[in-house]
């Protein structure tokens, strides 16, 4: 897709990619040489990414899709799974922000505390009533080796979601206008459902 | 004897738990000290001593690790102990190391053939010990509700777990149900669930629920609240047994086989794979072999093909270490008509180790009994326990153990909570064992049906 490897620091070799128009988004999917696997879907309109996902091969017991943007789908079946009641945490990047929400917190506002641990390179979201906590760290920035800053993560509270930002550094910003410019040149072939794109290494 | 509680709404706890007590359920391990001495009694085991110090022997062979495909008997009389010893060889080995334990007869099945049956076992006596990043839930217990919805009877439950820092609630499935009610777990307890395999552990208590509770077991640590986030992502030494590996690579949808009992015949081939992928990450480092212990119950059971197997198969070096038990004499040996020692061929006994029970003596039996009394939680007066030991000489060990429950409820129903000996009498005579049962039979011969001893006495007389 662009001639930086970097953002596959985590996996073998060069990626064997594909492209495919699937519900309305442009899905794109990389497989490397031990055979991991990305998804990522983009809209297909303004190349927003609305999920991200990795799978990991095991030969101990069976892999899973690890989300890294996006839901994933709730496991009906599972044996122990979060009740609906608790805040829910998921990652949807705006195009200048990455940006993470975490629905269904009833707290007041004064009681969210957001803040960078540079000694992980995570960012905390602590709560003064000691009822919500998580850590979390930008898979994109340490991909390209890029140091999160105290100081410019940013979080709002309203209608029950607490939203969390981090602006984009120049480098990534750069690299989303790449792709963006691929998928335009791919989009003005007006592909249909179902279609097969090939995609430049 | 014992009571349950009546369900409250929001927490429900059950007081003690009635649970079926089995045949060897009193064996904790095989009561050696440090030495390899066996005590007299010990962790469950009496008397026996040869034997248990033998074994304590294999059990450090075992344990080394080094020495695969060893395989040792335990001959012996009705009675004395041969399942017993196993067991306590299992429990001593503990949850590490793999020990399967099957009776002869279950290698003959109609979706297997015996030698995969026979490999399916071996396979699943061998464990990998890999190190695995799993998806682990930890977290102090705030509260547990269970409710069981009158229609269906379906258990639904709900757990709140919480940390210095925060607090979550989870929906519980009829499994999970099931492990916490069998862990006895409880508001204040600490726990982890492995996400993936549904597993619970108990790490403790919480220091800050340490005076509520006065009588705790003799094994409760108190632990501090765990720190940050309930879901981690946490390294756990794992062990995974060669045959779960075969399965999950022979199907897609390997890992929901393995639960629901449908593993038919796996390709050579994938085992093949299995065995040359397992040695590369002992090359590099990533997992350890450990090999476990196979225990066949009634081995006089399997026929010759097995038994040919079983001698090739003794010889890789990726065997376990093979226990194998049987009561029989000089018997057929099944697949032949020929007679062997203990119903196997000589062949195979070469490669065994053979350890002898002998049967008990006056003052082992009566230990045992009071034993199996504890654990059945049965009471009884001295008069009835010499009773019951005198029964215990006379006929057979097991007839005696087994009255104990029975002469039980026989004094409940009159209303007393100890066993006396008229209680012992009542149910002696009521259930018969082998021997009277024997005598019965052969001077009633005649009014039985199809009695064929009247006609070829007769026959008899008559030439």
């Amino acid at each position: 897709m662009q001639s930086s490897n970097n953002q596959y620091l985590q996996f073998v070799g060069k990626p064997h990619i594909t492209a495919v128009i699937a519900g309305g988004r442009r899905r794109v999917n990389y497989t490397f040489e031990d055979k991991s696997e990305l998804v990522e879907e983009y809209d297909i309109n303004n190349h927003e990414l609305i999920s991200r996902k990795w799978k990991r091969v095991s030969n101990i017991k069976e892999s899973q899709w690890i989300y890294e943007v996006g839901e994933a789908p709730i496991d009906q079946q599972g044996e122990l799974k979060l009740s609906n009641a608790n805040p829910i945490f998921v990652r949807k990047d705006t195009p200048q922000h990455f940006q993470y929400r975490v629905r269904n917190l009833n707290y007041p506002e004064d009681v969210y505390k957001v803040e960078v641990d540079e000694n992980t390179q995570e960012i905390v979201i602590r709560t003064s009533n000691k009822k919500y906590y998580k850590r979390f760290a930008i898979p994109d920035m340490r991909r390209a080796n890029l140091k999160l800053e105290q100081g410019k993560v940013t979080h709002v509270y309203k209608n029950n979601t607490l939203i969390v930002s981090y602006p984009k550094p120049d480098q990534i910003l750069e690299r989303e206008y790449q792709i963006r410019q691929e998928f335009d040149k791919l989009n003005k072939k007006k592909p249909k459902e179902g279609d097969l794109e090939c995609v430049q290494q | 004897m014992t009571t349950v509680n009546a369900p409250k709404i929001s927490e429900y706890k059950e007081a003690t738990r009635i649970e079926r007590v089995g045949a060897q359920s009193h064996i904790r391990g095989l009561g050696l000290d440090g030495d390899l001495e066996p005590r007299n009694i010990s962790q469950g085991m009496v008397g026996q001593k040869k034997a248990r110090k033998a074994a304590g022997i294999i059990l450090n062979t075992i344990r080394a690790g080094k020495i695969a495909g060893r395989s040792i008997l335990i001959a012996g009389q009705p009675g004395t102990g041969k399942t017993a010893i196993a067991m306590g060889v299992a429990k001593a080995l503990g949850n590490d190391i793999p020990f399967t334990a099957m009776a002869g007869s279950e290698i003959f099945s109609l979706q297997m053939s015996k030698t995969e049956s026979l490999t399916q076992a071996f396979r699943r006596s061998i464990g990998v010990r890999i190190k695995e990043e799993t998806e682990i839930v930890e977290g102090e217990v705030v509260e547990i509700e269970i409710d069981k919805s009158a229609t269906s009877g379906a258990k639904t439950g709900k757990i709140t777990l919480k940390t210095t820092e925060m607090e979550t609630v989870y929906d519980l499935g009829a499994k999970m149900i099931e492990s916490i009610t069998k862990e006895k777990i409880t508001s204040g307890d600490v726990i982890t669930i492995d996400k993936v395999s549904g597993r619970i552990s108990k790490l403790g208590r919480s220091f800050s629920k340490a005076s509520e509770f006065d009588a705790l077991g003799a094994q409760t640590r108190h632990v501090q609240c765990p720190e940050g986030e309930i879901e981690k992502r946490k390294e756990v030494v794992h062990t995974v047994t060669l045959h779960e590996i075969d399965v999950i690579n022979s199907r897609q949808k390997g890992f929901l086989d393995l639960f629901s009992g449908d593993t038919g015949e796996i390709d050579s081939e994938i085992r093949d794979q299995i065995d040359s992928k397992v040695a590369e990450w002992k090359e590099e480092g990533k997992a350890d072999i450990v090999p476990g212990v196979l225990f066949i119950d009634e081995v006089h059971m399997l026929d010759i093909e097995c038994f040919s197997f079983l001698n090739r198969a003794l010889e890789s070096d990726k065997a376990p270490i093979v226990i194998l038990a049987t009561n029989r004499g000089i018997t057929n040996i099944r697949g032949t008509t020929y007679k062997g020692p203990h119903g196997l061929p000589i062949d195979l006994l070469d490669r065994c180790l053979i350890i002898q029970t002998e049967p008990y003596n006056e003052a082992e039996i009566r230990s045992i009994l009071e034993i199996r009394c504890e654990e059945e939680d049965v009471e009884m007066t001295e008069e009835a326990k010499e009773v019951l030991t005198k029964i215990g000489v006379d006929t057979t060990l097991r007839y005696a153990i087994q009255l104990i429950t029975t002469a039980n409820l026989v004094a409940q129903k009159r209303k007393s909570n100890e066993v006396d000996v008229e209680d012992v009498r009542r149910v002696y005579s009521m259930f018969i064992d082998h021997v009277r049962s024997t005598q019965y039979l052969r001077d009633h011969q005649a009014e039985y049906m199809f009695d064929e001893y009247q006609k070829q006495t007769q026959k008899m007389q008559v030439e």
